[in-house]
């Protein structure tokens, strides 16, 4: 081959540089989006509006729970709220990062989000109070479980959640019981450290309590850790339906009860037209996603509209119903 | 999820490894020539510091384009946090010292006389960029498709800067990851099956042309 075919080749290869480059502001929006834009799972298909040019177009960041996304809720919800969104003639993009409560709330601290979806209500209270939450309403529940080992060696069965903490330590400190924490600052592990606060007084030590080990890991992955090592941990009970056959070391120790419920809110942090669309959508039509939204024919959270009357008294009960609501 | 959502998955990741592939290729190419004609003390320095940010770790990275790009960060404007460009943005950044590694020694395999040949015709840069690119480009490919390799099977900065957004940024390794905590191990596995098809499929074609065109 020539020399002048080589340098042809390089100009070609530069023109399609440049041609990609120049190409690129309008292209990314469209190129990825619409390949999949034609199919959706949820009910409502999305129009096929090609915004090729939408001024009006608003984008929404939202960080999350890694429990909201990993159990796939917000891979629905939000293609059906910006669907919502656009038939009321707003068109938003919802952008989203799915992290620890911890650091959602850090995030939002930050100015870095407009709205979070947590669950963590105790630190939902500070961050409320410091005024980096705007307004907050609750949208769903579900239980938190303590599982551990088919053979219960603390004997933890029967108990309510503090008592059987209380005995896990206590066999733990024997040796013949360990606890998986999650370890991440996510909103169960904050719902863990909760529960040792009230069950010892005090946090276990990671260093100094051998039976105490702290993952530092997702859900899914503690729990084929706890199953390992033949360990209690806490799990929330979406994450425990999906992995159960995955757990044959494991079982329910302490089901659904009043000290396990899991609060999630939507909370706004930065007030615009379209973070109180959102906050509407989800206490009218996302409360109908939530509801329907199963796992193996299990619903994995209850919408607050359905509350079941005694779950409400519980978080009437811890006082997690607090703040000012985002709509009205 | 297996049919146009995979596909626009699939174009996702060809998005966020094909462009900051061009990039490294453009910018690199001619500043590893710089420093392989240059030589001296300076390119020695600059060359080691390349060579340590190929082991630049993602999530490093990735943390700190999202310190740059988040919204109270100093880039914040460009609103570019959690879409595909900041992918490709952070992508670039981590194949170019890959690229301009492999783009040096390719440089250096070639006849070390043409660097004789350069003094005595007194050539200008543009024709030594030319000539030695011509001598070393089939070792260029391995380049570019080594800096494909690494932006395709990235995990870090795609998932930091992404977001892992469905129908948006969702790309194949962050996929495979969200397939794993959902513990749709059967579906993660589809994935990676996918990935590194994709992945020998781009190899297999480049070192096809490069065979075709051997000179």
């Amino acid at each position: 081959m020539s020399k002048i075919g080589y340098v042809a080749i390089a100009v070609v290869a530069l023109a399609v540089l440049l041609a990609v480059l120049a190409w690129r502001p309008a292209a990314p929006p469209q190129a990825p989006a619409t390949p999949p834009a034609t199919q959706t799972p949820t009910t409502t298909a999305p129009p096929t509006t090609s915004t090729q040019s939408a001024p009006s177009k608003v984008v929404l960041y939202m960080a999350t729970t890694t429990s909201v996304k990993d159990t796939g809720l917000l891979d629905v919800l939000v293609p059906d709220f910006e669907n919502w969104a656009r038939s009321r003639g707003l068109d938003v993009e919802v952008r989203y990062t799915a992290v620890g409560t911890g650091q959602a709330l850090a995030m939002a601290a930050r100015g870095d989000v407009d709205v979070v979806i947590v669950h963590a209500p105790s630190l939902e209270a500070q961050y409320l109070k410091n005024g980096t939450l705007k307004c907050r309403d609750v949208v769903a529940y579900n239980f938190f479980v303590v599982v551990g080992p088919r053979d219960d060696p603390a004997g933890a069965k029967g108990r309510n959640a503090t008592e059987a903490f209380a005995k896990i330590a206590a066999a733990g400190a024997q040796g013949r019981a360990s606890f998986v924490s999650r370890g991440d600052k996510s909103g169960t592990h904050l719902k863990e450290l909760d529960l040792w606060k009230a069950a010892l007084g005090r946090y276990p030590d990671p260093r100094s309590d051998k039976w105490y080990v702290s993952a530092g890991a997702g859900m899914g992955q503690t729990l084929l850790l706890a199953n390992q090592l033949k360990a209690y941990t806490l799990t929330d009970l979406g994450t425990w339906l999906r992995y159960r056959d995955k757990l044959d070391a494991l079982d329910v120790v302490v089901p659904a009860a009043p000290d396990l419920i899991n609060i999630y809110s939507f909370e706004i942090v930065k007030p615009s037209q379209a973070a109180r669309l959102m906050a509407q959508y989800m206490l009218t039509r996302g409360q109908e996603v939530l509801g329907n939204f199963t796992e193996g024919g299990m619903p994995l959270f209850v919408p607050i509209a359905k509350a079941d009357p005694q779950a409400l008294q519980w978080m009437k009960n811890l006082n997690a119903l607090f703040g000012p609501s985002c709509v009205g | 999820m297996w049919d146009s959502e995979l596909l626009g998955v699939v174009l996702n990741s060809l998005y966020v490894s094909f462009l900051p592939t061009l990039v490294a290729v453009a910018l690199g190419t001619p500043l590893a020539l710089w420093l392989y004609l240059r030589g001296g003390r300076a390119a020695v320095v600059l060359e080691a510091l390349f060579n340590g940010l190929v082991a630049m770790p993602t999530v490093l990275l990735g943390l700190l384009l999202y310190l740059l790009l988040s919204r109270s960060g100093p880039l914040g404007f460009l609103n570019l946090l959690y879409t595909l460009d900041a992918v490709v943005l952070g992508h670039s950044l981590l194949v170019l010292p890959l690229y301009l590694s492999f783009a040096l020694s390719a440089f250096r395999s070639a006849d070390p006389r043409l660097v004789e040949v350069f003094e005595i015709f007194a050539l200008g840069r543009a024709k030594r960029l030319v000539i030695l690119v011509s001598e070393t480009w089939r070792g260029l490919l391995a380049a570019g498709v080594a800096a494909f390799g690494r932006a395709l099977g990235e995990l870090g900065v795609a998932l930091v800067l992404g977001g892992d957004i469905r129908y948006r940024t969702r790309v194949l390794t962050t996929a495979i990851a969200h397939e794993t905590m959902l513990g749709n191990w059967d579906a993660a596995v589809t994935l990676g099956v996918v990935l590194l098809s994709v992945s020998f499929a781009v190899s297999a074609s480049v070192y096809a042309l490069g065979y075709r065109f051997r000179g």
